[in-house]
């Protein structure tokens, strides 16, 4: 191929070219189409008010989503991440007292980095056991956990605390987009290091990513530990968006954010997508919720309905591969 | 690079030994030819050169000193790199990515010096092949020979003091191979010493300043081009072995073919680039062998002939009829058995017992109907494990806790329940005792008696000499030549795998 000189016009299809073939695309366009169904059923939607509670609502899951993000494109899976976030609300909600806030959620996360992050990182990067079997041992731990130490949901979060999640930072942005963009920076600047760059490596060619010099169960090691910054920090906002401590809460979390990254164009074998993808992907899950609720499905219908239109997702990403494979 | 020697190394995996007795001694930046046939522990030694895996037993002397080389970085600290044949890429990053994975110059605090890396990346491929090939295209959109001329770039991103290539050229185009000589000699003035791994004498003559040999995992000779004329026929003795045309191997008794008909027949088959223009025919009870190097096409022959692969052009005829095999079980249901070359991977259902793999390819037979007669299946299983031999002799054995040369009988034994019209052999004598071997062949034999055509395809002389009745060389995926039962000789099988003019 010969260079070609850039002018106006090739910057912008070379600009538009990279969109269209990045793995995140289908996903996209489910995106603004539901983003317009959304729009067409709950005519408010588009209002300051209607899209913070949205934000309010689902930041957990897009954080989650990212940290799953972190360790699929590693070529590792997690489904501890579920639990691990009922274990951060019961542990911190048993605990937490009007004066000890702050020691507490430092407790929350420390514990998090270690249950989640290392233990799962050590067990899966350095003894390489497979993820899978791990991840469910591991999740059934913290479940356990949970569940002993706040059998009932409840505890206490100190008002002042999670009020803090309904402030307008700067009178506009919403507390849950500020802890977004922060994830989003942590990852950014993960992303400029050798870190970011092994990860996808190492999941997409182990033994070529070892020949190459790197050192694929440490890299292994810190995608998990990564994501359980994430874990943690999606952990927080679930605890001040419900203001109590629940060892059910994390149930779906684990299945929707891999559904999450999928819908996203992560590859689930590792190695290809990116975290955008795992972002446009959890806004859709929360998005069906909102459209099912606003179009007025029955009770007894919206598990199908959800399912129906996840299902549609996952297949529009699926479109690119197909089209693939039928070219060979 | 002053010196490097590499004194009486060993390497094992599990029963297979790849390296016995190999050492490698060369001084000043010199280029190194090594030579070898296949599984003759080129590749291993180059590996263990580059700490990809951990020797046995051995010892590197660097420069007059003893050094330990244990992992890449290690390898990389004295500044041996290698070029892998077996690509290190990773298909998901950009070729700049690939350039300097693992070496990457970090820039302030410790974000990536990306501009670096891009500038360092045009620069080396600009060098290799003047744009040809764009830094900012995915590793997986480029063909083999730009992945090939990557991975080059990727080892001369590293700035080696030795560079290691394996089997380069193998991918490459013939332009491509002028180029990377061009480099590798601008490498040589500099101080930089190569080790060349390749299986084209020609190459190896032109480019080389010594040669060295391995044969079944030792070294057995060197030549060295300054005292000695740079002549292919030094070097193929010691490919092949001295005695190579010498040894007596029992026979099989050539197959009269004068009135039994043929079987089946291809006719300019293709298959996208690997294989181009493949005619040839199959009579009933003929054994017809595939051989040539390693890796020129007959693994894709044979799984397109099982229907694993869908041809891109031509046709294959069974019997006459047209055989249209798009997947595994079209050549099954037409008597088209294969026997895979890994039967782990592609040949067996590891955890599941003797019985179950034995009646496994009826599931895509039609007219079986919808429940198993076990008792019948149960005595068919059991009278080919009496046929085979298999130890020990019980159905409910799982696949897993066999030796591999029961799992092998396993694999190939399920095809005696029907009579093969053609039967697919795709190196099957691959790390099974000589026991399981002979079992194996007696039976290829008997199947042939009564008229089923073999395909063999093995990676060693003597099983093809041993048991064909005729063998076709292949070479970069066209059929270079045939040899018929009376030539087949080792030494004539080297000698056509090389390209090199058979002697009268």
């Amino acid at each position: 191929m010969s260079a070609v000189t850039s002018n106006q016009g090739s910057t912008f299809r070379k600009f538009a070219g990279r969109i269209v073939k990045d793995p995140a695309f289908p996903g996209l366009i489910v995106l603004f189409v539901l983003l317009a169904l959304n729009f067409y059923f709950q005519n408010k939607f588009f209002s300051y008010r209607i899209l913070r509670s949205n934000f309010m609502a689902y930041t957990p899951l897009i954080l989650v989503a990212m940290a799953q993000a972190t360790i699929i494109i590693s070529g590792s899976v997690d489904f501890s991440i579920g639990y691990a976030l009922s274990l951060f609300t019961c542990l911190t909600a048993v605990l937490m007292t009007d004066t000890n806030v702050l020691p507490i959620l430092l407790l929350g996360f420390l514990s998090i980095l270690a249950g989640s992050g290392i233990m799962n990182g050590f067990f899966i990067g350095k003894l390489k056991m497979s993820p899978l079997i791990t991840t469910f041992a591991t999740m059934t731990l913290f479940w356990g956990i949970a569940q002993t130490i706040m059998p009932v949901a409840g505890g206490y979060v100190p008002r002042f605390f999670y009020k803090i999640y309904r402030v307008k930072v700067l009178g506009f942005l919403p507390f849950p987009v500020i802890v977004l963009l922060t994830a989003i920076v942590i990852w950014i600047i993960f992303s400029r290091t050798s870190f970011g760059r092994y990860i996808y490596a190492i999941g997409s060619n182990e033994e070529g990513a070892y020949a190459s010099g790197i050192n694929v169960s440490r890299v292994r090691f810190m995608a998990h530990v990564v994501a359980s910054i994430f874990i943690a920090m999606a952990g927080l906002c679930l605890l001040m968006s419900m203001a109590s401590g629940d060892f059910r809460v994390g149930q779906e979390y684990a299945l929707n954010s891999v559904a999450a990254v999928v819908i996203g164009g992560i590859a689930l074998t590792g190695g290809r997508g990116s975290i955008t993808g795992a972002i446009i992907g959890a806004m859709i899950l929360g998005l069906v919720n909102n459209i099912i609720f606003y179009a007025k499905v029955s009770a007894f219908y919206q598990g199908f309905a959800k399912g129906m239109v996840i299902v549609v997702a996952l297949c529009v990403g699926g479109v690119p591969q197909w089209l693939k494979s039928l070219r060979r | 690079m002053e010196s490097f020697e590499a004194h009486h190394f060993s390497k094992s995996f599990g029963a297979v030994t790849a390296l016995s007795d190999a050492n490698f001694r060369f001084a000043g930046p010199k280029v190194c030819g090594l030579v070898g046939a296949n599984g003759s522990g080129k590749t291993t030694f180059a590996r263990l050169c580059a700490g990809l895996i951990k020797k046995d037993a051995g010892e590197f002397i660097i420069d007059g000193e003893k050094a330990t080389i244990n992992s890449p970085a290690s390898a990389r600290n004295y500044g041996i790199v290698l070029a892998h044949q077996n690509l290190s890429l990773i298909p998901d990053l950009t070729v700049w990515e690939n350039i300097s994975l693992g070496h990457e110059k970090r820039g302030k605090k410790f974000f990536l010096d990306n501009k670096y890396a891009k500038d360092l990346a045009g620069e080396i491929l600009n060098d290799l092949v003047a744009g040809e090939i764009s830094i900012d295209a995915k590793v997986a959109n480029l063909s083999p020979a730009q992945k090939q001329m990557v991975e080059i770039a990727k080892a001369l991103s590293q700035e080696p003091k030795m560079l290691i290539l394996d089997e380069p050229t193998a991918a490459l185009e013939y332009y491509h191979v002028e180029q990377l000589f061009k480099r590798v000699k601008e490498l040589k003035t500099n101080g930089v010493s190569i080790i060349f791994i390749s299986h084209r004498l020609w190459e190896i003559t032109r480019i080389c300043d010594i040669v060295i040999a391995f044969r079944n995992g030792e070294t057995v000779g060197k030549v060295d081009f300054d005292t000695q004329p740079r002549d292919e026929k030094l070097i193929v003795p010691l490919v092949a072995g001295e005695d190579g045309c010498m040894i007596d191997f029992e026979r099989k008794a050539q197959t009269n073919l004068a009135d039994s008909e043929t079987v089946i027949e291809l006719k300019n088959v293709n298959y996208r680039t690997t294989l181009k223009n493949i005619n040839f025919s199959v009579r009933k009870g003929e054994v017809l062998g595939i051989g040539g190097l390693h890796g020129q096409g007959q693994e894709e022959l044979i799984m397109l002939l099982a229907g694993d692969l869908s041809f891109s052009r031509g046709r294959v005829f069974l019997d006459g009829q047209r055989l249209k095999a798009k997947h595994p079980k079209d050549a099954i249901r037409k008597g088209v058995y294969l026997v895979p070359g890994d039967r782990l991977e592609e040949g067996l259902l590891s955890l599941h017992d003797i019985f179950e793999n034995v009646i496994v390819p009826r599931f895509c037979l039609k007219g079986e109907g919808l429940i198993l007669n076990f008792k019948k299946l149960s005595a068919i299983t059991d009278n080919i494990i009496q046929k085979t031999e298999i130890r020990p002799p019980n159905r409910k054995m799982i696949v897993n806790n066999l030796s591999g040369g029961n799992q092998q009988k396993v694999v190939f034994g399920r095809w005696l329940q029907f009579l093969p019209k053609v039967l697919l052999l795709n190196d099957p004598a691959k790390g099974i005792d000589i026991q399981a071997k002979d079992t194996l062949y007696r039976l290829v034999h008997e199947l042939t008696d009564l008229g089923t055509a073999v395909i063999l395809y093995a990676s060693s002389n003597e099983e093809l000499i041993c048991n064909c009745d005729r063998v076709l060389i292949m070479f970069e995926g066209e059929i270079a030549d045939e040899i018929l039962y009376d030539d087949l000789t080792d030494d004539n099988l080297v000698k056509s795998s090389l390209r090199v003019e058979v002697a009268q």
